[in-house]
């Protein structure tokens, strides 16, 4: 060790120093340090060393796993107000075809070229949509049991393994999704 | 300066949560931080306690080094350490029954070392009060400047320089009895 580290002693002395001579104070200072040069402290045990080091490795590896699941919360996170914003924007596509479809329509004995509605009437109608299309009724259970096991995700539950199970999810979704738009 | 990037690249290599980074950074102070935390509270079993909390506790606050003396960091993440350790009341407690211990016992005391002038040093630093005994530990292990010890301390340089001096001067009196 290099107590003094290698400072000029007097010279900080004859600056801050008091009534008592600077060599003479700074003298004070290296004999001081050469007391705990000469009986220095005991040595650290090297089992002690390597216990150290394992809490350290431990510590690190935990901090790793925390932080994985912060990013995969965050990512379902995204993912559902993603899947949000496009069921909304679904919707309100169906909407205006809907209206434009009305809009269009010029009664029965019209020469215009017969249309089929996106949504039949007995649906536009219905008041309980589960009861009346049975098609409909799956997919909206799908779209719940999807949105379930994101919330799952994001909770931790299940034993769920973060990442690969949010890709399968997003899997899920389109294939959910584009079946919708099949009809 | 070839040290100094040495330490710079093993800082970064910490920050990025290497754990060869840290376990060469244990290997590099380990001995100063146990040195400094033994002459703090002369227990073996407590310095092996507060040697490892600081390390653990390096993990979580590496990010916060920002570049200047890393040993000031270091020793001042340290300090707090054991500052810490100090504030729980029944670890108080013990320390001071310890202490007395150490006081009024002379050689009938069968030694924990062989070596009779280490445990001289360790109980004419307990006649000392805390913050001496604290700020000339700290100044020989830490290896800092008065400069850096001042700014640690946030007190002006010439406090600093009067108390280690009064300090080491007091502990060579005791040392030569």
């Amino acid at each position: 060790m290099k107590p003094d580290n290698n400072e000029n002693l007097e010279g900080m002395f004859e600056i801050f120093g008091d009534s008592e001579p600077a060599q003479a104070s700074a003298e004070d200072i290296r004999q001081g340090d050469r007391i705990f040069k000469d009986y220095p402290a005991p040595q650290q045990p090297q089992q002690l060393i390597a216990a150290v080091k394992a809490k350290v490795a431990r510590e690190l590896s935990v901090r790793k796993v925390t932080a994985f699941r912060i990013t995969a919360g965050k990512k379902v996170t995204v993912f559902r107000i993603t899947a949000a914003k496009v069921a909304a924007v679904a919707a309100v596509l169906v909407v205006v075809a809907a209206i434009g479809l009305k809009i269009f329509d010029t009664g029965p004995n019209s020469d215009a070229t017969p249309t089929v509605a996106l949504i039949p009437a007995a649906i536009w109608d219905s008041n309980d949509i589960a009861a009346d299309d049975a098609v409909l009724a799956g997919l909206i259970a799908e779209v719940n049991e999807i949105e379930g096991e994101a919330l799952a995700l994001q909770l931790g539950e299940n034993g769920g393994n973060g990442y690969s199970d949010l890709s399968e999810l997003e899997m899920d979704y389109v294939e959910t999704n584009s079946d919708f738009w099949k009809g | 300066m070839a040290e100094i990037d040495v330490l710079g690249q093993i800082i970064q290599g910490c920050k990025a949560g290497e754990p060869e980074s840290f376990n060469k950074l244990i290997d590099i102070y380990a001995k100063r931080c146990y040195g400094y935390f033994y002459r703090l509270c002369g227990s073996s079993q407590t310095c092996d306690d507060l040697l490892s909390e600081l390390f653990v506790k390096l993990v979580a606050k590496i990010g916060t080094f920002r570049g200047g003396s890393f040993e000031g960091w270091l020793f001042k993440t340290a300090s707090n350490v054991f500052h810490d350790y100090l504030r729980d009341k029944h670890q108080q407690r013990k320390l001071l029954e310890h202490r007395a211990k150490q006081l009024q016992s002379e050689s009938t005391e069968p030694k924990r070392t062989e070596d009779p002038q280490i445990d001289n040093l360790q109980i004419q630093l307990a006649k000392l009060d805390a913050d001496t005994r604290e700020l000339i530990t700290l100044r020989y292990y830490s290896q800092l400047s008065f400069k850096e010890l001042a700014k640690m301390r946030a007190e002006p340089i010439g406090t600093t320089l009067a108390k280690v001096h009064r300090g080491l001067k007091k502990l060579r009196g005791l040392m030569e009895q």
